[in-house]
């Protein structure tokens, strides 16, 4: 029988806020973090976290380890927390203003700090695609060139090697080096998302977090994204979001499966879609529910 | 409806041309180009244009970075939840009548700007451009910030995703993407200003003359609305000075309607 804690808000905020006044009501957390073969190389390490929406936990006690250079999925009915979880690795969630965050986090093993010069920092070691493809009104060259640009980027020939290579490695230079002055927004929605892809890796990350990122696309740009994700791993860390449970099966070498906002399972994705240890993600991976 | 509101500027439009007929078959290009303006005598327009040019020309330079500065703050900055108590107040300010800044430019601008620039008289197309900035500037500013607000959130998210500061984000994807829209803004309120009467004529000095230098914006000056709301009176009844206040009008009328349009097209746009 899985072992799912769902607490009730109200409980966990009294909790919570007895902890942070005393410091010492509260039993110790323990870690639980999942050793497995191949976790050995963390690049994002996540300690006991909880995330509120106002008074609303959206996360409970998260506690994992995401390996370096692998595609880590996560997976989990709508509403679950996979995207809330997404958004703390970038500090997204910062940007709502009645979101709140309690635990560690650590990228390429280093604790996430709360200047804004951090987070900025840490933005551009963990780069974001998000669902909704979404370039800027501008041409292909500029969407691309933006990152490095604004951040202070001059010259004309790196910039146009950045450019060059971003799109190469989203696989679309062959498709629009001849109309880099055209914009960006003429483009087909799968290359729309590929030129977001791009966007993202020219201010050079070492995570790339993508949100649901063929969830607006037809099967055959699907596919090139799926094909893109395994390719860029060899450079990058992949954490994906995705609501299809054969695309998690298909790309990742790890799922997690979420559900009200708990980490019921970490690990293997074969193992996970061939023999689950909880009852709830079996349920989920066969269809009982979700 | 917009049937109905097409066919009325229509006729309003053929009315004033029919009206300026006879003082274009009097004064030909003079009207337009023709620097002096004697009733009874001749009829030059030109002084005229180039007040309402220059007064809101001026206007918008100095009012401009205010408005926009305010719409970013209130937009990008402030609190959600004061941002409606600061659009309320714009609004409340956008209706208060011309009249009201007319006399408070009488009472306090006019003699400001003499002290400050040691002038002998404070009635100035400086005064009246100044008087017509803080009359537009919460028209011009809640546009703008409507504009600004409506911007989607995914261009913010994506900006800051890349690593940018909030003011780089706000300088290199909110402001550009709602360019059309504070454009449009600005044309708007510009058309406004344009056309404000009573509180110009109060302010601007009723001078129908071109300064020397032409931008000496110390001296008097006239615009359009100015000098119909000071003639009109006194010139019905006459044949050729009516005339020539009608073409006036229709000058006036095309001018407000070039920058309305603009104002539209631009508002159009952003959507
Ligand atoms: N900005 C927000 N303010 C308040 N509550 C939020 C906010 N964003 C998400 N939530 C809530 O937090 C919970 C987790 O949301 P989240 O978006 O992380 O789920 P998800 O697993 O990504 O769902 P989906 O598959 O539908 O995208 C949901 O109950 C959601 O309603
Ligand atoms: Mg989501």
């Amino acid at each position: 029988m899985a072992k799912i804690k769902v607490k009730a808000p109200s409980q966990s905020l009294n909790a919570f806020s007895t902890s942070s006044e005393t410091g010492k009501t509260l039993p110790p957390k323990k870690k639980n973090h999942l050793t497995l073969p191949g976790l050995e190389n963390p690049m994002v390490e996540i300690e006991n976290l909880d995330f509120y929406y106002g008074e609303k936990q959206a996360l409970n006690d998260i506690s994992m380890i995401i390996p370096k250079n692998k595609v880590t999925a996560f997976i989990g009915p709508s509403g679950c927390g996979k995207s809330t979880l997404l958004r703390c690795l970038n500090r997204m969630n910062d940007l709502v203003e009645s979101a709140r965050m309690q635990g560690t986090i650590k990228i390429g093993g280093v604790n996430m700090h709360n200047s804004p010069e951090d987070v900025s920092v840490l933005r551009k070691r963990v780069g974001m695609v998000f669902q909704k493809f979404n370039p800027f009104p501008k041409t292909i060259y500029e969407n691309v060139a933006y990152g490095p640009r604004i951040h202070g980027l001059k010259n004309k020939a790196k910039l146009d090697e950045i450019v060059e290579n971003s799109l190469k490695s989203v696989a679309l230079w062959d498709e629009v080096k001849d109309r880099l002055n055209d914009s960006g927004l003429g483009l087909s929605g799968g290359q729309q998302q590929r030129l977001c892809i791009a966007r993202a890796i020219a201010v050079e990350p070492e995570v790339l977090l993508m949100d649901e990122p063929c969830s607006a696309l037809d099967p055959l740009s699907t596919g090139k994204i799926e094909e893109l994700a395994v390719g860029l791993k060899e450079k990058y860390t992949i954490v994906i979001v995705t609501h299809n449970m054969q695309q998690a099966a298909r790309i990742a070498d790890f799922t997690g499966f979420m559900l009200l906002g708990d980490l019921v399972e970490f690990g293997f994705t074969d193992r996970m879609f061939t023999k689950p240890e909880k009852k709830a993600t079996e349920d989920y991976i066969t269809g009982r529910f979700g | 409806m917009a049937f109905i509101s097409l066919a009325t500027v229509v006729m309003l439009f053929a009315f004033l041309v029919q009206q300026s007929l006879s003082v274009i078959a009097a004064e030909k290009w003079n009207f337009l180009f023709g620097l002096d303006w004697w009733a009874g005598e001749t009829y030059g327009a030109l002084p005229m244009i180039y007040g309402s040019l220059m007064v809101t020309g001026l206007a918008l330079i100095l009012v401009l970075p205010l408005a926009l500065g305010g719409a970013v703050f209130t937009s990008e900055y402030l609190p959600a939840r004061y941002r409606l108590w600061i659009k309320g107040l714009m609004e409340l300010f956008a209706g208060v009548p011309g009249i009201i800044y007319g006399l408070l430019g009488v009472a306090l601008l006019g003699g400001w700007v003499k002290n400050t620039f040691g002038l002998i008289d404070g009635n100035t197309l400086l005064t009246a451009a100044l008087l017509l900035g803080i009359m537009v500037l919460p028209t011009i500013m809640t546009l703008a910030e409507d504009a600004l607000h409506a911007v989607p959130g995914q261009y913010r998210d994506t900006a800051f995703s890349l690593g940018l500061m909030k003011w780089q984000v706000v300088l290199s994807a909110v402001i550009p993407k709602a360019l059309p829209g504070i454009a449009g803004a600005v044309f708007l309120g510009l058309g406004r200003a344009m056309g404000e009467t009573i509180a110009v004529m109060l302010v601007i000095g009723g001078l129908d003359k071109i300064p020397d230098p032409w931008f000496n914006v110390f001296a008097s000056g006239q615009s359009i609305p100015s000098k119909l709301g000071r003639e009109a009176a006194e010139a019905i009844g006459t044949d050729l000075q009516w005339s020539a206040l009608m073409a006036l009008g229709l000058t006036l009328f095309l001018m407000v309607m070039i920058l309305t349009f603009m104002g539209n097209f631009f508002l159009k746009r952003a959507q």
